[in-house]
């Protein structure tokens, strides 16, 4: 009899409130992951918790490979997440950050559609409580926006799971065969959470917006949920290698021009994605190994590199690139930990991306997508540049800011020193993490090759950007924005609604001005409708036009 | 800024934190990429396959590529940031790009 | 059960004393005087009328429609009182909702509304009560009006004990347009009579068809939907509504919210279905009506400082929901309609309920007042963000299965994607005023002085009110079976004539 994990997780954000703040409550925080670890770490795959729904059964625990590897790095990085906010006494993030993570692990062990369904709703719902945590009026209105579009992942996820049910009668969460209606717009739903090129926006928007350890928690579940559902659903799709590929291109681009640094790792973020999706797109056996693999590594590393971002964020009380500088001084076990975070995400020898981002790489390769190939390869050169140079270049060396702080606070170190030491570790010894991937392919990635031109292609990278450094023409760190395709809905979409509206309006003010009678005049309150209070004579217009039309009309259609 | 940082790691990275320091950096560079081309064309190819196994056999391959796509990178982002840079506060005040620095602001809420 | 224990005498007069005990227990609380005993009488007697509700369901669900003629005459020329499950399951939201609302309200009402008046609150509450419950219960359309008429005037009464002067200014509007509304709804009755002859509704089904007097019947259609819209608060009949909530005592909010607007478009969607049996032109204009409904009240909600106001231009919303599935006119449909009508009163129940308790601490209910309230009140805040949650339809709650199953069913009556689109789209609105008020409450900064006042949680009554409400909604959601399987069985009640 074993429970689901997310119970512990769900119990835990309900007790929460009432357990005292301080060190009782951050002790409670670490207990939860590793009691709901212990529940499946050394059960054997199979199918355990069922239950009934709307007349339907539901999967609350399916165990294998695949949802394995998902649920022990989901809890590993709440754990680590939950060391790195051990000073925070803030009863809100605390449960969102529960029950977001229970909701992300739930999720991964769904073995149906509803319940799939149930757990995506609930990680848009608890993650965006994380986004409003910083409490300004920015964050508020990104957090708007953020569970806008998340709401409506799971509006498309609910209703290609309703399409799908009614299809083929049955609601296990297995690969979709062909590209039904739908499989396509659960493939949209997935999309979005996955932060597809179009439909990616909210990433860069929201993760930065978050406080300094919401961001850490925020990048470790909701997009490896979808890259888990995308793999779990749709390998092998061949569309998914292209999109795949222009998620890797994309954000390079905008990473080298970005002034935020945490906007910067998103971007970072957006891009590792990419390969991940690549490697669900070949679906071959040593793609689909390289997906998990590197997800494994990237949840790692990606923290270490936020978390060391939220240190500075916490400490010097901002994280962009033209503000700081110098922090060497201050700060250098920060530093440390966040060159060790930018050596695996630029896969330098001994460090967990090199043993990951390979297996894809090798994929690629085997199944003959040479174009893609070299894309990848550009990305890895290109993600080295901004992740791995730019951003410890920037934060702390670069021109001294003037910034003098204190080192950040002991919790912080020691969660990032743990994650480094993991980094590092996988690097080092990837057997462990090579066991637990779905198939079993035996793969050394330290051969003579694979090490002598990765650092080629990581050394000349680094040639180029001090080449580029010294010649001045490296672009400078300006506060800044950059326009992405959110511009639709930022700017776009409300000066359009407010043009139209304000075109209604006039056009109604424009007629009945000459009207004589006052009466008729009421017909320029349209604004009633919006719920501005006007007399009672422009309620009473109503109601008698409402008559008028539906006297007309029954006259009319008889 | 002469004063000294309290750490010993920052007091010995403060020795290359200087115009000599990196250009020392930089020539070390150059000499460890130019031995990684060497090396690189001497040791035995067995594992690539595809175009991994064509590219090998070109001496420091992956060395030019990363260098030309990193520069093509930064020149490209260089000349998208004309059409694409807005002021900090062009999305204000509903994004957070231009809100004031808060020190040590979150860490007791 | 019931009808193992009532005598088969009691059962059969079951449909009278649903409406006669509120009825003739409404004078008695003017005897009662001001005392505690109003309170406890009013309560004891919405607890009978419930359990009578209850019953009837009961009776109604086993086999075959209670039917009653009033003072013995037989219908069609007595007037008949007849329950079939349509408008049991209506009878049983009204009557519990009166006795959860009167059974927190105690020192709401003690607040707001001077001593001197609770008994005449009392009377007028029992009176609204009587006419929602006979407008519901009858099967005479005049006998409706009637009850109609005897709801709203006290209605009016009731908004008008309201603390704010603009209460009597918001129980005028209403009044003047309610009583437009019951004019326009009489005179078509009246016309409906002239054309055939009968008031009894299952015999105006029968002579419709066959009279000859096509125009009158047509107008006394439009003029019994527009009439009863209005009592609806159907877009764009709806303006008397977002006043009337704001400014009307707590109690009476928390009343109106759950029932007043059910009745009226239950009594609607009787006509419509049951008397005059084909309406598809008119649900074509609704349609729009409707999705304007949906979209601009949405909108509207998000530009309201004040907490009632966004709920009630939330409500104004969630009817055009109702009227949006009424208009479709398949039995999915009706269903869905039902559906959402009863889980509505739940998630808005439950809402205004937790918004007296942080009113009446706070003595605001302005949102700029209520920043980072979940601090100090958290129990009513975790009710909040219960009910919330229904409202906008997150999976496990009781506005899921009505989301749900409305879109189910207008994939299978009309078959297009892009309409199931366009109302999930404005569900999502939902979302932005819910995600403002619960980004508010949670994560706002309050102000020195809200901050250092010692306030408490909300009285025990209130709070443990409206916690077992919230937990309705969620009991509801995960075992949504209950509340589908009445609503199909009203559905088909309804559509299936008289």
């Amino acid at each position: 009899m074993s429970i689901p994990p997310f119970l512990f997780y769900l119990a835990g954000a309900l007790v929460l409130p009432l357990i005292p703040k301080g060190v009782m409550r951050s002790l409670f925080l670490l207990l939860v992951p590793v009691l709901a670890l212990t529940q499946f770490v050394l059960l054997p795959f199979g199918e355990y918790a069922n239950a009934e729904l709307y007349g339907y059964t539901l999967i609350l625990m399916r165990l294998d490979a695949l949802a394995y590897a998902f649920s022990l790095i989901f809890s590993i990085a709440a754990f680590l997440a939950a060391l790195f906010a051990w000073h925070i006494r803030d009863t809100t993030q605390q449960v969102a950050t529960l029950v977001y993570s229970g909701a992300a692990i739930g999720a991964v062990q769904a073995g149906d559609l509803i319940t799939l369904f149930c757990f995506w709703e609930a990680t848009a719902f608890a993650s965006v409580f994380l986004v409003w945590a910083r409490r300004t009026t920015g964050a508020y209105f990104t957090g708007l926006r953020y569970l806008i579009i998340q709401m409506l992942s799971g509006l498309l996820l609910l209703a290609g799971v309703i399409l799908h049910i009614n299809a083929t009668g049955s609601n296990l969460f297995v690969q979709f065969p062909d590209m039904s209606l739908a499989a396509v717009l659960i493939l949209l739903a997935f999309g979005i959470k996955c932060a597809f090129p179009l439909l990616h926006d909210w990433l860069q928007d929201a993760y930065p917006a978050s406080t300094a350890t919401g961001t850490v928690v925020l990048s470790a579940f909701t997009t490896k949920l979808a890259v888990y559902a995308l793999a779990r659903g749709f390998p092998g799709l061949e569309v998914l290698v292209y999109i795949g590929a222009l998620m890797t291109l994309f954000p390079i681009f905008y990473a080298v021009i970005e002034n935020d640094l945490r906007r910067v790792l998103a971007f970072s973020l957006n891009n590792q994605l990419g390969f991940m999706v690549v490697g669900i797109g070949i679906g071959t056996p040593l793609a689909l190994n390289g997906t998990v693999a590197h997800a494994f590594c990237h949840i790692l590393y990606k923290a270490l590199l936020f978390m060391s971002m939220g240190a500075v964020l916490l400490r010097a009380g901002t994280t962009k690139g033209s503000e700081l500088g110098g922090l060497y001084k201050s700060m250098p076990y920060t530093m440390i930990f966040c060159v060790i975070g930018a050596a695996s995400i630029s896969a330098f020898p001994l460090f967990s991306g090199f043993i990951s981002k390979s297996l894809i790489l090798s994929a690629t390769d085997k199944q003959g997508y040479t174009l893609v190939w070299l894309a990848l390869l550009f990305a890895s050169a290109g993600v080295f540049h901004h992740s791995g140079i730019k951003i410890p270049y920037f934060a702390f060396f670069a021109h001294d800011s003037g910034i003098r702080c204190r080192e950040a606070p002991w919790n912080m170190l020691l969660a990032m020193g743990l994650t480094a030491l993991l980094c590092v570790g996988i690097g080092i010894f990837p057997q462990p993490l090579y066991n637990i991937l779905p198939y079993d392919i035996p793969y050394f990635p330290y051969t003579a090759d694979h090490v002598v031109f990765q650092l080629q292609l990581l050394l000349f990278s680094a040639l180029a950007f001090t080449v580029l450094m010294r010649t001045g023409i490296y672009p400078p760190e300006l506060r800044s924005v950059n326009l992405s395709s959110d511009i639709v809905y930022r700017k776009w979409l409300p000066k359009f609604l407010l043009w139209t509206w304000g075109g209604i309006e006039q056009f109604i003010v424009s007629i009945t001005t000459p009207l004589r009678r006052e009466s008729w005049q009421a017909f320029r309150n349209i604004g009633i409708v919006l719920g501005n209070d006007r007399g009672s004579g422009a309620m009473l217009l109503w109601v008698g036009v409402l008559l008028v039309l539906l006297l007309t009309l029954t006259y009319v259609a008889r | 800024m002469n004063e000294q940082p309290r750490f010993l790691l920052s007091r010995l990275l403060q020795r290359i934190d200087s115009p000599l320091g990196a250009k020392r950096i930089y020539y070390v560079l150059l000499v460890v990429c130019g031995l990684l081309v060497v090396v690189g064309a001497l040791i035995p190819h067995h594992d690539a396959y595809g175009m991994g196994a064509i590219v090998a056999r070109i001496p420091g391959f992956y060395g030019i590529y990363g260098f030309v796509m990193c520069a093509l990178l930064v020149l490209v982002a260089k000349a998208l940031r004309r059409i694409l840079m807005r002021p900090e506060n062009y999305y204000a005040p509903h994004a957070i790009d231009s809100e004031e620095i808060q020190k040590d602001g979150e860490s007791s809420t | 059960m019931f009808a193992t224990i009532l005598p088969a005498a009691l059962l059969a007069q079951l449909p009278v004393l649903q409406v006669a005990i509120p009825l003739l227990a409404a004078p008695v609380c003017v005897l009662l005087g001001r005392g505690r005993w109003v309170h406890d009488f009013s309560l004891l007697v919405t607890a009978v009328v419930a359990i009578t509700s209850l019953a009837l369901l009961q009776l109604v669900l086993g086999g075959g429609d209670a039917s009653y003629a009033l003072g013995g005459f037989a219908p069609p020329w007595g007037i008949e009182y007849r329950i079939d499950p349509a408008n049991a399951v209506i009878l049983l939201l009204v009557s519990v909702s009166g006795f959860l609302v009167l059974l927190q309200s105690r020192t709401s009402i003690e607040a707001e509304i001077p001593k001197q008046k609770h008994p005449l609150f009392y009377t007028a509450f029992l009176l609204c009560l009587t006419g929602l419950l006979g407008v519901a219960a009858t099967g005479d359309a005049f006998n409706a009006f009637v009850f109609l008429e005897i709801s709203s005037l006290a209605t009016y009464a009731l908004v008008a004990t309201g603390k704010s002067p603009r209460a009597l200014t918001a129980a005028f509007r209403y009044l003047i347009l309610g009583t437009i509304g019951a004019s326009t709804f009489v005179i078509g009755i009246g016309l409906l009579y002239m054309a055939t002859g009968t008031l009894n509704m299952s015999d105006l089904a029968t002579r419709i068809p066959a009279s000859p007097h096509h125009a009158v019947i047509q107008a006394a259609f439009a003029l019994i939907i527009v009439g009863l819209g209005l009592k609806a608060a159907i877009f764009p009949l709806h303006f008397w509504l977002p006043n009337v909530y704001t400014f009307a005592p707590m109690v009476v909010t928390i009343f109106l919210a759950a029932t007043a607007t059910k009745v009226a478009l239950y009594l609607l969607a009787r006509f419509v279905f049951v008397i005059f049996e084909d309406a598809s032109f008119a649900g074509m204009l609704l349609m729009p009506l409707a999705l304007l409904a949906m979209f601009l009240a949405s909108l509207a909600a998000l530009q309201q400082g004040n907490v009632k106001r966004i709920l009630a231009y939330s409500s104004i919303a969630q009817i055009g929901y109702m009227f949006f599935a009424l208009a479709l006119a398949s039995t999915q449909a009706v269903a869905a309609a039902w559906l959402l009508m009863l889980t509505h009163a739940l998630a808005k129940g439950g809402l205004f309920m937790a918004v007296a308790g942080i009113a009446l601490q706070t003595g605001s209910s302005n949102l700029d007042d209520w920043k980072g309230i979940a601090k100090q009140m958290p129990w009513s805040a975790a009710v909040m963000v219960v009910c919330l949650l229904s409202l906008v339809g997150v999976p496990l709650t009781a506005g899921f299965v009505a989301k749900w199953s409305l879109l189910v069913a207008i994939f299978s009556t009309s078959g297009s994607i892009i309409l199931v689109a366009v109302v999930a789209a404005a569900s999502l609105l939902t979302l932005l005023y819910a995600g403002k008020i619960l980004e508010t409450i949670y994560l706002g900064t309050p102000d020195e002085q809200r901050a250092t006042a010692n306030l408490r949680e909300a009285p025990l009554a209130m709070l443990v009110t409206a916690m077992l409400v919230a937990a309705m909604n969620i009991y509801f959601g995960l075992n949504g079976t209950v509340l589908s399987d009445l609503s199909n069985r009203a559905a088909l009640a309804l559509l299936s004539g008289f």
